[in-house]
C-alpha cells in the first residue's frame, strides 16, 4: 500500500481577533500565504500539485465559495490545481491533511497541500448570528444540547469531572510559559511564515479607525508574564462558573499548510519527508462533553496502530479548555512532560480551522528534534466528538 | 513584537468624513495607500450620516504623489488606480474637499484636483514634476488642472515642473482658502460646513471647461518659446498635447488621451533615464560595509584650509546649511581676502533675493579665520583645499595629526593626488578620507566621497549624512588617479585634442558634443578651467603618458604660449568676455603639431567625433567598474551628469551604453582600435569587462544586479 509523507509546512504566526494584526485579511491572501510559502519550502512545481484541502469552521463572506480554491489560487498556484474546504468543527485542519493523504494512499495522487485556517475577525460575528438564528428544533428534539455553546460544555465537563478553578488556572499558567520559553528558544522559527498585514485599529470612543501596516513575525497573543495570580483575579465569563479568559483558548486568526506527498515519488525527487501518517480516528460523543471526546478517540487510533499509551513520543492535544485538557491527559494517563510541550491555544490562540494542521507540523518538528518516533495530534470537537492522527516521525 | 506603520485613520463626526493619511514618511500614493483611500471614501458615500468627506494628511506633507517604487514591482496601475481614486472622488454625490498642508507633488495633487475644493496652509507647496521623469501628469493633471486655474498658469506650471507656494495657489484659484497651519483643521472644517449650506456643494470639474481666448495660439506660442531648451526632448511637446485635448475634449475623453500619452512617454528612452537617475540617487548612498549601525558622528563644526576657488566655495556651501566654519590660511593678507570674498558672496545672494539680508547676515557671521592650527583643534570636521602638490598636503596633514581633536575627520579636496598616501601622513589613517568637490564648489551638486583603504564605515556614514546637509549629492568611489569623473574625462579629453591634430576644429568637435546634448563641448570646457590645470596634470605624470608623444601636445603648446583659456581671453577660442571666438590659429598649430609627429590630417565626420570620444569614457567606465573603484554603473551615470554636463536625457554615460547595446560600443571600439593603427592599438583596447557582456548580450544593469523596472 502506498505512504503519504508531509515533506514541508509553514504558517502565518497567529493573530489576536478582532483587534490584532490579521484583523483586517482576506482569508484567501492569509491562507495562501502559507500555502505559498509551504510549496516553495517543499522545493516542488506547483504545476504537480493535483489538491489543496484546507479545513475551517467559519465558511462565509471572505472564507466563503470553497476557501480552499481560492487560497490555492491566491497563492499562485495554476488554474490545475483544485481545492476542497472541509468542516469538522475544531479538527478540520487535521482531518484535511488526514484527507489529503488518503487521496494520495488510494486516489493515486502524487502531491497535495492540506491545511486550515480561521479568520475569525472578519467572519464569526456574523456566520454566528445567522447560524444561531436559524437553530432546528428538529435536532434540539432529538439532542437537547446539541448547539450548546462551547464556553458551557467548557463548564459542564469542569463540574462534571470536578476540575477545580486552581487546577485549571495551574496549566494556563503551564501553557503561558512553555510558550514563552519556546519562543525565546526559538521553537516556533522554523514553522512560521512572517507576514505583512494591514491592521484596523478602531477607537471604541470616538468611532475613528486607523489603518496600520504591521510586519508580524511571531505569535501575538500570549502573556509571557501571566501568572496563577493573574489567573486567579479574571472573572469567570459565566457567573459562578469555572471557565475565565485566561484558562481557555483565545479568539485569534490565523492558517497552516503542509505539502503531503507519495512516499516513493518523494524520495525519487530528493525530497526529505518530515513524517508519514499513520491513520486517524474520529468518534462521537454527547454535545454537552464535546470537550472529552479525545478519550474515545486516542484509544480507537493506539489500537488501530497497535500501540499504547507509552509508544507516544510527543503529543499535541488541543487547549481549548484547560479543564478538558487537563481532564483528557490524566484520564489517559499521558505523560504531562511531552504533553504539549511549547504551549498551546490557551496561550497562542486558536483559530479553529488553522489548529489542527497548526499542531501536525510543529509535532513533527518538535518530535523530529526529540528524536521520537511517534507523535499524536488530537483534540475535541464542536458538537460532540473527538479526532486523533498518528504520524511517523523521519 | 512587530514593526507597525500607521496608514490612514477615518473619523466621522457632526455630518464630515475626515480621512487622514498618515503613512510615513511622505504618503506615497501606494497600492496600499489607494486601497485604503477607495475603503474609507465607499464608507463615507454609503453612509448617510455623512454629508461631505475631508482629505487631509497628519505628517508633514500632504503627499509626495505616487509611489515611485511601484516602477519597479508594476503595481503603479493595479487597481485601484489613481486615476480610479480620482474618478471615485469626482464622480461621487458627496462633497469632497483637500486639505493641504505641506507639499503635494504629482499625483497627490492630481488627487486634490479632482476634490471640489481644496484649502492650504501657507506652506504648502503644488506641484507636477512629472516632465522631470520625462512623464506627464498621468492622473488628470493635465485635464483639470488647465479647467480649475486657467490654461496659461496650468502650462506653466505643467512644463516647468515646479511646485507653487500656497498663497500663489490661492491667487491664482487652484486653492480656495489658506489658513495657518495650527488652525486648518479646525478652519477647513468650518469652510466645509459653509459649502454644505451653500447653494452647490459639488464643483467637479467635468462641468467645467478652459475658458482663454485663443489656446490654440498660446499652445503654438509656448511651444516655440520652449524649442530651443527642449529641442531634444519629448515630453515637452507631449504635455502640450495634452494640454490641448483639454481645451478642445470632454473631460473623461481627455482623461483618455491624457493616459495614452503617460502610456507613450513611459516607453520613451527620456523617461527611462529620467528614471534611472532618480533610482541611481536612491542607491548611490549604498555603500557595501557600511550597514545602518554605523552610527554617523556628530559634526558640528568646520575647517576650511585654504582659502583659495575652491576652499571659499566649500566653506560658502557649509556656511549656507547653517554651520560654523573656521578658514585657516597660511597669511592674514590671504585670509582677509577669503573671508571678504565669502562676505561678498552672501551680500550678492541676498541682494539677488536667494537669502533676505537678515539670514544673509547671520549665515556669513558664522565664519572666522585663523593662521594657527590650535584654533582648530575643536573642529569635528578638516576639509583641506589647499594647492595641488603633495609636499603641501604633508605638511598640512602631518599638523592636523598633531592638533586636530581625536575622532574628527580629516577630509582632503585633493583631485589628482593619491589619498592613501596621504592618510598615511597621519597615525589615524582610518579618520581620513576624500571630499572631491567640483568647482564652483558651492554651486555644482557632485561630491566624490573618495574612500581610502583605511577609511572607517561609520566615516563614510558621516560623509553621507553631512552631504544631504548641505544638498550635495554623495557619490562614494576608491582611490584611482583621477578617482571616477576625473578619470573618465581623461580619455574622452584626448580624443577630443587628438581629433584636432588628424583634421578637426575645436568648434567641429564641441559641436558634435553639445548635439549630442553636453552642456559644454571639451574645448570650451578646458579654456573654462583652464590650460595650466591640465598642463599642471600632465607634469606629474610624464612616465604614464610617454609612449604616446602625441598626447595633448596642442593643450601642451597653448600651454607654453600663455593661452591658458577663458581668465586670460585666449585658450582654445578667443574671448571677447564670455563670447566664444573661433581661432584660425588652432588649425595652424594643430597643423604643425601633426607635420611634426607624422600624424596625416583628413577631413573628419561627425559619427566619428562623437564615437571617439564617447566610448572610450565608456570603456574607462567599463575598467572603473572592474576594478571596484565605483561600485555601480548609475553611480558613474550620476558623476558624469552633475560634474560633468552629460545630458541627464540620456541617463549618463553607462546607462546610454546600455540602451545602445554593449555589443555597438565593442564593436567600435575594435574598429578604431584596427583602423587607426599604432594609436589605436594604444588607446581602444576594450576592458575584458565590456567584451564578456557585450558578447553573451547582458546588460551592464543586469550584470550588476539591478533591479528592473516591472513596467
Amino acid at each position: 500500500m502506498k505512504e503519504a509523507v508531509i515533506i514541508s509546512t509553514a504558517r502565518t504566526p497567529i493573530g489576536i481577533a478582532f483587534k490584532g494584526s490579521l484583523n483586517n485579511i482576506k482569508s484567501p491572501s492569509m491562507m495562501g500565504h502559507a500555502i505559498r510559502h509551504a510549496v516553495e519550502r517543499a522545493g516542488v512545481d506547483p504545476g504537480m500539485i493535483e489538491d489543496v484541502v484546507i479545513g475551517s469552521v467559519l465558511t462565509a463572506g471572505t472564507a466563503g465559495m470553497n476557501v480552499a480554491r481560492l487560497s490555492a489560487l491566491a497563492a499562485g498556484l495554476p488554474n490545475s490545481v483544485s481545492g476542497q474546504t472541509i468542516d469538522r468543527q475544531c479538527s478540520s485542519g487535521l482531518i484535511a491533511i488526514a484527507t489529503a493523504a488518503k487521496q494520495i494512499i488510494l486516489d493515486g495522487q502524487k502531491v497535495a497541500v492540506a491545511g486550515g485556517q480561521e479568520n475569525i475577525s472578519a467572519v464569526q460575528n456574523a456566520y454566528l448570528k445567522w447560524a444561531s438564528d436559524e437553530q432546528d428544533s428538529n435536532v434540539i428534539a432529538q439532542s437537547k444540547h446539541a448547539y450548546m455553546p462551547m464556553l458551557n460544555t467548557a463548564e459542564y465537563v469542569a463540574q462534571a469531572y470536578g476540575i477545580s478553578r486552581e487546577a485549571q488556572d495551574e496549566y494556563a499558567a503551564l501553557s503561558q510559559k512553555r510558550t514563552a520559553y519556546a519562543q525565546a528558544a526559538g521553537a516556533f522559527d522554523v514553522e512560521i511564515a512572517p507576514i505583512t498585514s494591514i491592521k484596523r485599529v478602531i477607537n471604541r470612543e470616538t468611532g475613528e479607525e486607523t489603518l496600520e501596516k504591521v510586519n508580524l513575525s511571531k505569535d501575538e497573543g500570549n502573556r509571557p508574564d501571566t501568572s496563577i495570580k493573574t489567573l486567579g483575579q479574571l472573572n469567570p465569563v459565566i457567573e459562578g462558573g469555572n471557565i475565565t479568559a485566561g484558562n481557555a483558548s483565545q479568539l485569534s486568526d490565523g492558517a497552516s499548510a503542509c505539502v503531503l506527498m507519495e512516499r516513493k515519488t518523494a524520495e525519487q525527487n530528493g525530497h526529505t519527508p518530515l513524517g508519514i501518517y499513520r491513520g486517524m480516528v474520529v468518534v462521537g460523543n454527547a454535545p454537552e462533553e464535546m470537550g472529552v471526546g479525545p478519550i474515545y478517540a486516542i484509544p480507537k487510533l493506539l489500537k488501530n496502530a497497535g500501540l499504547n499509551i507509552k509508544d507516544i513520543g510527543l503529543w499535541e492535544l488541543n487547549e481549548a479548555f484547560a479543564c478538558q485538557v487537563l481532564y483528557c491527559r490524566d484520564h489517559l494517563e499521558i505523560d504531562p512532560e511531552i504533553y504539549n510541550v511549547n504551549g498551546g491555544a490557551i496561550s497562542i490562540g486558536h483559530p479553529y480551522g488553522m489548529t489542527g494542521a497548526r499542531q501536525v507540523g510543529h509535532a513533527l518538528i518538535e518530535g523530529k528534534r526529540r528524536g521520537v518516533r511517534y507523535v499524536v495530534t488530537s483534540m475535541c470537537v464542536g458538537g460532540g466528538m473527538g479526532a486523533a492522527a498518528l504520524f511517523e516521525v523521519v | 513584537m512587530s514593526n507597525i506603520t500607521k496608514i490612514i485613520n477615518y473619523h466621522a463626526i457632526e455630518g464630515i468624513a475626515t480621512i487622514t493619511m498618515m503613512s510615513e514618511p511622505i504618503n506615497a500614493l501606494s497600492l496600499t495607500m489607494r486601497q485604503a483611500l477607495t475603503k474609507y471614501l465607499h464608507r463615507a458615500i454609503d453612509d448617510d450620516q455623512v454629508e461631505a468627506v475631508m482629505i487631509a494628511s497628519k505628517l508633514r506633507v500632504f503627499s509626495g504623489g505616487a509611489d515611485i517604487e511601484e516602477f519597479r514591482t508594476g503595481s503603479l496601475w493595479e487597481k485601484p488606480n489613481l486615476p480610479d481614486v480620482c474618478l471615485m472622488i469626482e464622480n461621487c454625490k458627496k462633497t469632497v474637499i483637500a486639505l493641504i498642508e505641506g507639499p503635494a507633488m504629482g499625483g497627490a495633487l492630481e488627487l486634490a484636483l479632482a476634490c471640489d475644493y481644496r484649502v492650504a496652509t501657507s506652506d504648502a507647496l503644488m506641484g507636477l514634476p512629472e516632465i522631470k521623469l520625462g512623464l506627464l501628469p498621468g492622473a488628470g493633471g493635465t485635464q483639470r488642472l488647465p479647467r480649475i486655474i486657467g490654461l496659461e498658469s496650468a502650462t506653466q506650471m505643467i512644463l516647468s515642473g515646479d511646485p507653487i507656494s500656497g498663497h500663489f495657489a490661492l491667487s491664482c484659484g487652484l486653492v480656495d482658502a489658506i489658513y495657518e497651519n495650527d488652525q486648518a483643521l479646525m478652519m477647513a472644517q468650518q469652510f466645509t460646513k459653509n459649502i454644505m449650506l451653500g447653494e452647490n456643494p459639488k464643483r467637479s470639474c467635468a462641468d467645467l471647461i478652459v475658458t482663454h481666448p485663443d489656446p490654440k495660439g498660446f499652445l503654438e506660442d509656448f511651444s516655440a518659446k520652449i524649442e530651443p531648451k527642449t529641442r531634444n526632448l519629448v515630453a515637452p511637446q507631449r504635455c502640450l498635447k495634452s494640454i490641448e485635448a483639454a481645451c478642445n475634449l470632454p473631460l473623461n475623453e481627455g482623461l483618455i488621451k491624457e493616459m495614452a500619452g503617460f502610456a507613450e512617454l513611459l516607453k520613451t528612452p527620456q523617461s527611462r533615464a529620467g528614471r534611472h537617475l532618480f533610482f541611481a540617487e536612491r542607491e548611490c548612498i549604498k555603500v557595501p560595509g557600511v550597514r545602518n549601525d554605523h552610527q554617523p558622528r556628530d559634526i558640528n563644526k568646520v575647517a576650511v584650509i585654504g582659502a583659495g576657488t575652491m576652499g571659499r566655495g566649500i566653506a560658502i556651501t557649509f556656511l549656507e546649511a547653517g554651520y560654523a566654519v573656521t578658514l585657516l590660511e597660511t597669511t592674514q593678507d590671504l585670509l582677509e581676502q577669503g573671508l571678504n570674498q565669502i562676505l561678498k558672496h552672501f551680500q550678492r545672494a541676498a541682494s539677488k533675493g536667494r537669502f533676505n539680508s537678515k539670514k544673509a547676515e547671520i549665515l556669513s557671521s558664522n565664519v572666522t579665520g585663523t593662521l594657527s592650527y590650535r584654533d582648530i583643534a575643536d573642529a569635528d570636521l578638516i576639509i583641506e583645499a589647499a594647492f595641488e602638490d603633495m609636499g603641501v598636503k604633508q605638511q598640512i596633514f602631518v599638523k592636523l595629526d598633531r592638533y586636530a581633536k581625536q575622532g574628527a575627520i580629516l577630509a582632503s579636496n585633493t583631485s589628482t593626488l593619491d589619498l592613501n598616501e596621504i592618510a598615511e601622513f597621519t597615525s589615524r589613517p582610518e579618520d581620513v578620507i576624500g571630499f572631491h568637490f567640483f568647482s564652483p564648489a558651492n554651486v555644482m551638486r557632485l561630491l566624490e566621497v573618495v574612500q581610502g583603504a583605511k577609511t572607517a564605515p561609520d566615516i563614510i556614514a558621516t560623509s553621507i549624512k553631512v552631504a544631504k546637509k548641505i544638498k550635495k549629492l554623495p557619490v562614494t568611489v576608491g582611490v584611482c588617479f583621477g578617482f571616477v569623473g576625473n578619470r573618465m574625462l581623461e580619455p574622452y579629453f584626448r580624443e577630443g585634442s587628438r581629433l584636432l591634430l588628424e583634421g578637426a576644429t575645436p568648434k567641429q568637435v564641441d559641436n558634435v558634443l553639445e548635439k549630442f546634448g553636453m552642456v559644454m563641448g571639451i574645448h570650451a570646457m578646458a579654456d573654462l578651467a583652464g590650460v595650466d590645470v591640465g598642463a599642471r596634470v600632465r607634469q606629474g605624470r610624464r612616465n604614464e603618458i610617454a609612449h604616446d608623444p602625441t598626447y595633448q601636445v596642442v593643450q601642451d603648446r597653448l600651454f607654453e604660449l600663455g593661452r591658458l583659456g577663458q581668465k586670460t581671453g585666449h585658450g582654445s577660442y578667443l574671448y571677447d568676455g564670455r563670447t566664444r571666438i573661433e581661432d584660425p590659429e588652432i588649425v595652424k598649430i594643430s597643423t604643425e603639431l601633426a607635420d611634426f609627429h607624422g600624424v596625416s590630417r583628413r577631413h573628419i565626420d561627425n559619427t566619428e567625433i562623437i564615437e571617439r570620444c564617447l566610448f572610450p569614457l565608456i570603456n574607462e567606465g567599463f575598467l572603473i567598474l572592474e576594478e571596484g573603484i565605483a561600485l555601480r554603473p548609475s553611480d558613474c551615470d550620476l558623476i558624469w551628469v552633475n560634474g560633468y554636463g552629460f545630458p541627464s536625457w540620456r541617463g549618463g554615460p553607462m546607462h546610454y551604453a546600455d540602451e545602445i547595446g554593449l555589443n555597438k560600443v565593442l564593436e567600435r571600439m575594435n574598429h578604431y582600435r584596427n583602423s587607426l593603427g599604432a594609436y589605436g592599438e594604444m588607446w581602444f583596447k576594450p576592458s575584458p569587462l565590456l567584451e564578456k557582456l557585450a558578447t553573451t548580450g547582458k546588460t551592464l544593469a543586469a550584470h550588476f544586479d539591478v533591479q528592473k523596472e516591472k513596467l
